[in-house]
């Protein structure tokens, strides 16, 4: 009797045992990816066909789209921000530029996302930014400004007469853009992924239409043009 | 004799020590009696590493994995560069590189029709030809050089007494191949930087400019010139392709990039040059259709013809005419242009000819 109380005591302590199991550790670090795309009306940008249409009725097309993003900031929902300082350059036509990549993100639980389009000013100072062929070709005159080249899209509207070409460059800290969106994330389980979508359109309207034939098609130098573009800046992108 | 044969009869062991020895000493004989001219083995060609200046402001240098830069590997393509014997027995026997492309001249040559592309500051260059064919680096376009232009036969070299060593030590393997070839001619190509022109030491704070090169330079970084949109600082070009109107019709004779890419984009585009040394390497455009610098300047000033295809930022508000620049903003701008010039690079004896 006494070595059958034993044997229930021992093996109820071995299924105690194998049934505690043992907590993982907690991650230190987690990550976050963000892809962007980029579209005009919910379709995917293609390169050159005059195929898309802006508020203001300019039919036009799209030969070039680059820009940088920059100064992202992960906010928990308690408040506590984690800050990464690295400028990505993003060529619309070369899909290698699309992944964003945050490394070392403290697991939480993630309610919002702030970052600036283009660059914020401290970086916006000539050859602070790497060495690399898009940055040397991104780069604002001193004589102008300075720093970099926020974006440059670049294409072909239908005038009148036939296809005109256009510039809307975007640079100096008067286009300085900061944006935020809501979002959800944790990073407990898993890594954070999220989608950031420019719809191109956007520039060009909310909360003011551009006109290429009335405003003008090079903006580069003027002020109002770069402004009135910059200030249509807080509808461009989404984030899911 | 006898007396060696009838001691081997006598003791079987004696003729197997006998067999054995005679076994040892024929080789031997005919080793000692076949010799050869000494070989360098590689143990005795110790690689030495080039490592080329990162200059301020330039960016990064675009290296080889497979072909990394050697003296060695250098040494060998300069001797190449200068030899006529690469080119021997094909269509354009009795030249040499450097026939072409001269050191005075910025390794261009001055010739009417199609304008030979300098051999300068290559290590920053992604794309080869004018329509761009050629983008997996130098060794590609090199391969290029020797497979195609030049139709090599590189038993040529290999009949030689020195070359067989120099690939040996090079690349470890004393059989001249086409690959080694074109492996040697883009080390020593990517070695050859110009980074010292009155431009370059002015933006490093070590120079400075006269007032019509400032004046001059005004024009090129400003909406006046907007020379700095293709022809970006420091390396004088974009790495990119461009129509700047020079014609309004196209045809198989001038897609340019079209060509390659069968993009209706790139219709007209041909790729932005530099303009390192610009003043030593006329004639200008691709077709050499250019003469002076002030032609070129005179083209983006009044002659740029509009179509579907020019580049967006040849058709900006108010320079639909052209830049409309003054004779004196002209003159200034080309004075701007010939401060690209690096002195050092086209008197370097290590780019002369060995």
């Amino acid at each position: 009797m006494e070595l059958t109380k034993i044997s229930i005591a021992l093996l109820t302590l071995v299924l105690l045992i194998s049934g505690c199991k043992s907590e993982e550790p907690m991650p230190k670090t987690s990550s976050a990816t963000i892809d962007v795309n980029h579209t005009v009306d919910n379709a995917i940008i293609a390169s050159g066909k005059v195929n898309y249409q802006n508020t203001a009725n300019n039919q036009y097309s799209i030969t070039r789209l680059e820009y940088y993003l920059s100064n992202f900031r992960f906010i928990q929902e308690n408040g506590e921000v984690t800050r990464y300082d690295q400028v990505f350059y993003i060529n619309a036509f070369d899909s290698t530029s699309f992944r964003l990549f945050f490394d070392n993100l403290p697991p939480a639980r993630y309610t919002s996302l702030v970052y600036n389009f283009g660059l914020i000013p401290k970086q916006n100072i000539s050859n602070s930014l790497s060495n690399t062929n898009a940055n040397a070709n991104m780069f604002w005159p001193e004589m102008m400004g300075g720093g970099y080249h926020f974006m440059k899209l670049e294409g072909r509207y239908k005038d009148s007469i036939a296809l005109t070409g256009y510039a809307i460059h975007l640079g100096t800290n008067v286009c300085t853009l900061q944006l935020s969106s809501q979002i959800d994330a944790s990073t407990l389980n898993k890594p954070i992924h999220l989608d950031l979508t420019m719809d191109v359109n956007e520039w060009f309207t909310n909360p003011k239409d551009y006109d290429f034939i009335t405003d003008g098609r090079y903006t580069m130098g003027d002020t109002t043009l770069m402004t009135h573009i910059t200030d249509n800046g807080q509808t461009v992108f989404t984030l899911k | 004799m006898d007396k060696l044969y009838s001691r081997l009869n006598d003791k079987p062991m004696n003729r197997l020590k006998l067999a054995i020895s005679f076994c040892c000493l024929v080789p031997s004989l005919m080793y000692s009696g076949c010799k050869e001219d000494p070989v360098i083995i590689q143990s005795q060609c110790k690689l030495t590493p080039l490592e080329l200046s990162q200059p301020l402001f330039y960016p990064q240098l675009i290296a080889s994995q497979q072909n990394p830069l050697t003296e060695e590997g250098v040494a060998l393509g300069r001797k190449l560069y200068y030899d006529t014997l690469l080119s021997k027995g094909g269509p354009h026997s009795g030249k040499a590189c450097a026939t072409c492309h001269i050191q005075s001249k910025s390794f261009s040559l001055n010739t009417s029709g199609t304008a030979i592309i300098p051999h300068v500051n290559l290590a920053w260059k992604t794309h080869f030809l004018w329509n761009g064919a050629i983008d997996q680096g130098l060794e590609e376009a090199m391969m290029f050089e020797v497979n195609t232009f030049f139709n090599a036969d590189v038993s040529h070299l290999q009949k030689t007494k020195t070359y067989p060593s120099l690939y040996l030590c090079a690349f470890g393997d004393s059989i001249v191949s086409v690959e080694n070839t074109a492996n040697a001619l883009a080390q020593f190509l990517r070695s050859m930087t110009a980074t010292n022109s009155r431009y370059d030491r002015y933006l490093r704070g070590q120079g400075q400019l006269t007032t019509s090169e400032k004046d001059g330079m005004n024009i090129f970084l400003s909406e006046k010139g907007d020379c700095f949109h293709c022809h970006t600082i420091p390396l004088l070009h974009d790495n990119e392709f461009h129509n700047i109107g020079l014609e309004d019709e196209f045809n198989s004779s001038n897609w340019g990039r079209y060509a390659v890419t069968n993009d209706s984009n790139d219709i007209g585009k041909f790729m932005t040059p530099t303009l390192t040394n610009i003043e030593l390497t006329a004639p200008y455009m691709h077709d050499g259709r250019y003469a002076t610098l002030m032609d070129v300047v005179e083209h983006y000033n009044t002659k740029v013809k509009i179509s579907n295809f020019v580049d967006p930022i040849l058709t900006k508000n108010n320079k639909e005419n052209g830049l409309q620049l003054s004779e004196d903003d002209k003159q200034d701008l080309v004075a701007f242009l010939k401060s690209f010039t690096d002195q050092s690079f086209i008197s370097n004896p290590d780019f002369s000819a060995p």
